[in-house]
């Protein structure tokens, strides 16, 4: 026998061949390891997988479901997932990096963004959670960075560039509102005691782990939006039922589905949580019940930032967003 | 496509479910190569999941230019690799918590128990006393039966290196363990 024969090598590693990761609890370890890795996966770099998915349907369908799977159980880390493809050394995103670093650090989950970075996550997330194209919005994103370092964000139109075939084409534009750039207002995603009720939008992708309860969602008020400047501006909305912009109030328990959402639903959402809320877009043949919503958008508060009593109704036809 | 495809496709989205199914017949393999580097049983569940976790984050990188077996070994052998670089010196101490365990199954009378657990430490030492490049493709190849080609590929090396590798390690073990010399 010599050490090229392996017989005795082979009787050697017998015992070692014996031992199993099995019988010790190591499978059922792993599986929650695993499950939790989905829930906390490392944010996706939309670089690359805007690279590795020229096809914007893929792409917004892959970025969709990781967001989508992030946003039920981890709010900050959907937020993360949207702006960690921010420029590597640009100000927002270190500035954001730092930030998310810290809540991470934290015992409790606050996470204070840019005023910018904040509006920009919300727009993407409403968007993207009630189909819009996250291809589009992702340049969208970009454009706004690019002009992050301007003095006033307000003065400038966010428009995404030439979007592929079949992309819906979002126009973001701010809130009239604001006359001057917001200071870096902090952004308490802490769970309030009285965490308004899910409400029902409709969910476009479906979960394959529904979660046991749903997770705080105050930190998903509704973008603020303004009206076009022009009826070629207009942004097709009808994804996001105008009726009802609160589309951001996401359902975590309920399965996928298309229900929609009642006046009933949307005025008692509306009633549970703070803060100031947008009105709803309007309708050609919503003035009847206009006043009754409009009294439910607004803040259960008077605060500063308290949104005016809208003005007249605009033409028919156009839809608008306060 | 074909369910292996379609799981796999699953699994790349971030399905866990998925990658459990790809990965179970595996899982063994992924934890006796993890055991090789690892001085306690404990360890070697950490070390095989955090590989296996680490496999589930970059699978997204998994381009399907080897079988995917061979890229999970791989993940698991680098991940071998990085556990005992960082942890050698942790490891060392704990031969002595060890040796205190052993002891303390001696003073129970639990003879063969004993003597069963002496032999495959006294494998274990001998693997573990490798360099990780020998380590690797005598785990690979004679415990786990893969191929030269296999353990090349898993380790990124010419058939030919493989070759070499395997009978420096055989003969570092034999003469570790005492047993047959190059002239037996």
């Amino acid at each position: 026998m010599t050490v090229s024969d392996p017989k005795w090598l082979q009787e050697a590693l017998v015992p070692l061949r014996r031992e199993s990761a099995t019988g010790r609890g190591f499978p059922d370890r792993l599986r929650a390891a695993i499950r939790a890795e989905a829930n906390e996966r490392s944010p996706v770099d939309l670089s690359d997988l805007l690279e590795s998915h020229p096809n914007p349907t893929v792409f917004h369908q892959a970025l969709s479901a990781r967001l989508h799977e992030a946003a039920r159980d981890f709010p900050e880390d959907a937020l993360e997932i949207l702006l960690t493809e921010t420029p590597p050394h640009s100000m927002f995103s270190e500035r954001l990096g730092e930030r998310l670093d810290t809540a991470k650090r934290a015992p409790a989950p606050v996470v204070r963004l840019p005023g910018r970075g904040r509006k920009v996550a919300r727009l993407l997330l409403v968007a993207l959670l009630v189909g819009g194209s996250a291809y589009a919005l992702l340049h969208f994103v970009r454009k706004s960075r690019e002009g992050a370092d301007r003095p006033s964000p307000h003065h400038s139109s966010f428009r995404s560039p030439p979007v592929p075939k079949g992309s819906r084409q979002v126009e973001l534009a701010p809130h009239p509102t604001q006359s001057s750039p917001q200071p870096l207002a902090p952004l308490d995603f802490r769970p309030t005691e009285n965490v308004p009720p899910p409400a029902r939008v409709p969910r476009v992708f479906p979960s394959r782990t529904p979660s046991a309860a749903p997770a705080p969602e105050t930190w998903l008020s509704p973008p603020q939006l303004s009206p076009p400047q022009d009826e070629t501006e207009a942004l097709s909305l009808e994804p996001l039922r105008p009726q009802h912009s609160d589309a951001a109030q996401i359902d975590k328990t309920r399965p996928s589905g298309l229900e929609p959402l009642t006046l009933e639903e949307s005025e008692e959402i509306e009633g549970a949580s703070d803060g100031p809320r947008l009105d709803p877009l309007r309708r050609p043949d919503a003035d009847s019940d206009r006043a009754s919503s409009r009294q439910t958008f607004e803040p259960s508060e008077p605060g500063p930032r308290r949104l005016p009593r809208p003005a007249p109704a605009p033409s028919a036809g156009s839809p608008t967003v306060r | 496509m074909s369910d292996g495809d379609e799981l796999l496709s699953a699994a790349k989205a971030g399905d866990p479910d998925a990658f459990q199914e790809i990965i179970a017949p595996h899982i063994d393999v992924v934890w006796r190569l993890s055991r090789s580097f690892a001085r306690s049983i404990d360890d070697a569940d950490d070390l095989a999941q955090e590989a296996l976790v680490k496999a589930f984050r970059t699978l997204r990188t998994f381009r399907g230019e080897s079988t995917f077996s061979t890229w999970l070994y791989r993940v698991t052998r680098n991940s071998c690799i990085d556990w005992y670089r960082s942890r050698m010196a942790k490891s060392r101490q704990r031969e002595g918590a060890d040796e205190v365990d052993v002891a303390a199954e001696s003073s129970r009378g639990q003879q063969a128990l004993l003597e069963q657990k002496q032999r495959i430490e006294r494998v274990r030492d001998a693997v573990a006393r490798l360099d990780p490049k020998y380590r690797v493709p005598l785990m690979l190849f004679d415990l786990e039966g893969l191929s030269y080609e296999e353990v090349a590929a898993v380790e990124q090396i010419p058939v030919g290196t493989v070759r070499s590798r395997l009978s420096r390690a055989r003969a570092q073990l034999a003469e570790i363990l005492g047993g047959p010399g190059p002239h037996e």
